[in-house]
């Protein structure tokens, strides 16, 4: 998986995740709470410059990360954008449908809106997800008091993930081996069987683990460490004006 | 499917997120107690997260040609019972907003609320109203995944609507608007994952008495209580 390689390999990688998450967290609100498509393309600007510039993941990388969500704000924003029961301008009609397409001033302001908030929002994320190892992350929800079991459910599921797709990855190549892919309903029949397989598996290592666990005095929470990391005061006042200010000219840029 | 990283109005995704709390609260409760009963459970689950994770990496050939993944939140409701699925998808979406970029961390509760307390729920009340008919498990299996994936598309295209109300024909023109544009991928996708999953389970029935046993899968479908 993309982001997981440089979350383990960035220049940010040994920076405390508090100040990480206070960045992101910051960067998220102000793009949330903004008025004008201004600040969230300040907010883009900022996480993508430190993601690229700072932390190093290769401008490459981080455009085709970008573009992961182009499908589904493609199609939401066309939803905003253009409305079949009225607006300014008459585009066309739906073919075979007879229904009007209009475009609005108002609704392509609001899409302009919703693209850069969208943007800002993804850039905060991409920052966090790019810089901080899962692991990491758990412990920052540690401190945010996420239930326990919740966090021990995550751990889990991390632990099993490479395991599960490593297993399907040889699977599906088998499968194709045989021309299980060849036609949509042997894909379809090759992928029931990859699933059930799976669920098999990966139930049966969920089950060995457990006795594994056993043998070593598990009684009902797991335990593990995490690393330490410094926290030193100049990078969280950094994360915090850098953020905060942003945030500041969200609630205040009104329009 | 599910809404990009803040698309949501800052309002809008945090009334989500407190409509999705109860449902995660609600499961971890019973997740709880049912790990005090059975340990293993526990690790279980987690597994079954890998698994939905992994699920949903897939990719699903279409009849339109767009490919889409299946959410398998409709047969973990079937096999592990719908209540536990609420903090499972929670993990998974927050798997895959970090991982994959799919998703995001604003966005997660209106996710979350459609993927894991709608969509489960309508499976589980679907799977068990049809087995009462005395319909066949793979017919219930089919209806209970289909039902599920549209009824999770169907809220998110609702949360959708709410938070960008069409301005001359309000809440409702903006709902068909939106369902109209997400059914080109979500209505074959739900065919298609209905179709995989009862084709899943009759090769978990295939699977050897023993591996079954040694695996711990609750493979007969939860009749009784969720």
């Amino acid at each position: 998986m993309l982001i997981d390689r440089y979350a383990y390999g960035n220049r940010w990688r040994e920076i405390h995740p508090v100040v990480k998450g206070t960045l992101a967290g910051l960067g998220l609100a102000a793009s949330l709470a903004a008025a004008t498509p201004l600040v969230p393309l300040l907010v883009m600007a900022l996480m993508g410059g430190a993601a690229v510039g700072a932390a190093g993941i290769p401008l490459r990388v981080y455009l085709r990360l970008l573009l992961v969500p182009a499908g589904f704000l493609l199609a939401g924003v066309a939803g905003l954008a253009f409305s079949c029961s009225g607006g300014d301008l008459l585009i066309g009609t739906v073919p075979g449908l007879q229904l009007p397409v209009f475009a609005s001033g108002a609704g392509l302001n609001r899409a302009a809106l919703v693209l850069a908030r969208s943007g800002g929002a993804v850039a905060s994320l991409y920052l966090l997800a790019l810089t901080t190892p899962l692991t990491e992350i758990v412990g920052l929800l540690r401190r945010l008091k996420v239930p326990h079991l919740l966090l021990e459910l995550m751990v889990l599921a991390y632990r099993q993930l490479f395991a599960c797709l490593e297993l399907a990855r040889d699977i599906s190549v088998a499968q194709q081996a045989r021309l299980g892919h060849a036609t949509a309903g042997n894909r379809l029949r090759s992928l029931a069987a990859l699933g059930a397989n799976l669920i098999v598996r990966s139930q049966w290592r969920a089950r060995q683990l457990h006795r594994g666990l056993l043998a070593r005095g598990f009684e009902d929470e797991l335990c593990w460490l995490e690393p330490e990391r410094s926290l030193p005061a100049r990078h969280l006042i950094l994360a915090v004006l850098s953020g905060g200010s942003l945030l500041l000219l969200a609630l205040l840029v009104r329009g | 499917m599910h809404i990009m990283e803040g698309f949501l109005p800052a309002g809008h995704a945090l009334a989500w997120s407190a409509a999705a709390l109860p449902g995660v609260a609600v499961g971890l409760r019973s997740m709880r107690r049912r790990v005090a009963a059975n340990p293993e459970l526990k690790l279980t689950l987690g597994a079954a997260a890998a698994f939905a994770f992994v699920l949903t990496a897939l990719k699903l050939p279409s009849v339109t040609g767009s490919s889409s993944h299946p959410t398998g939140t409709g047969l973990g409701a079937v096999l592990f019972g719908p209540l536990a699925m609420a903090p499972v998808a929670l993990v998974v979406l927050l798997f895959q907003a970090l991982l994959l970029a799919h998703g995001g961390l604003t966005t997660l509760g209106a996710n979350v609320f459609a993927l894991g307390v709608v969509g489960p729920l309508v499976a589980f009340a679907l799977f068990r109203g049809a087995r009462r008919l005395l319909l066949p498990q793979g017919v219930c299996l089919f209806a209970a995944v289909a039902a599920a994936d549209l009824a999770t598309y169907l809220t998110t295209a609702l949360q959708l609507a709410l938070a960008f109300p069409d301005p001359v024909g309000g809440v409702s023109a903006a709902f068909a608007g939106f369902a109209a544009i997400f059914a080109l991928t979500q209505v074959p996708l739900a065919l298609g994952e209905a179709a995989l999953s009862v084709l899943l389970f009759a090769r978990l029935a295939r699977h050897h008495e023993g591996a079954r046993a040694a695996s711990g899968v609750p493979f007969a479908p939860q009749e009784g209580r969720p």
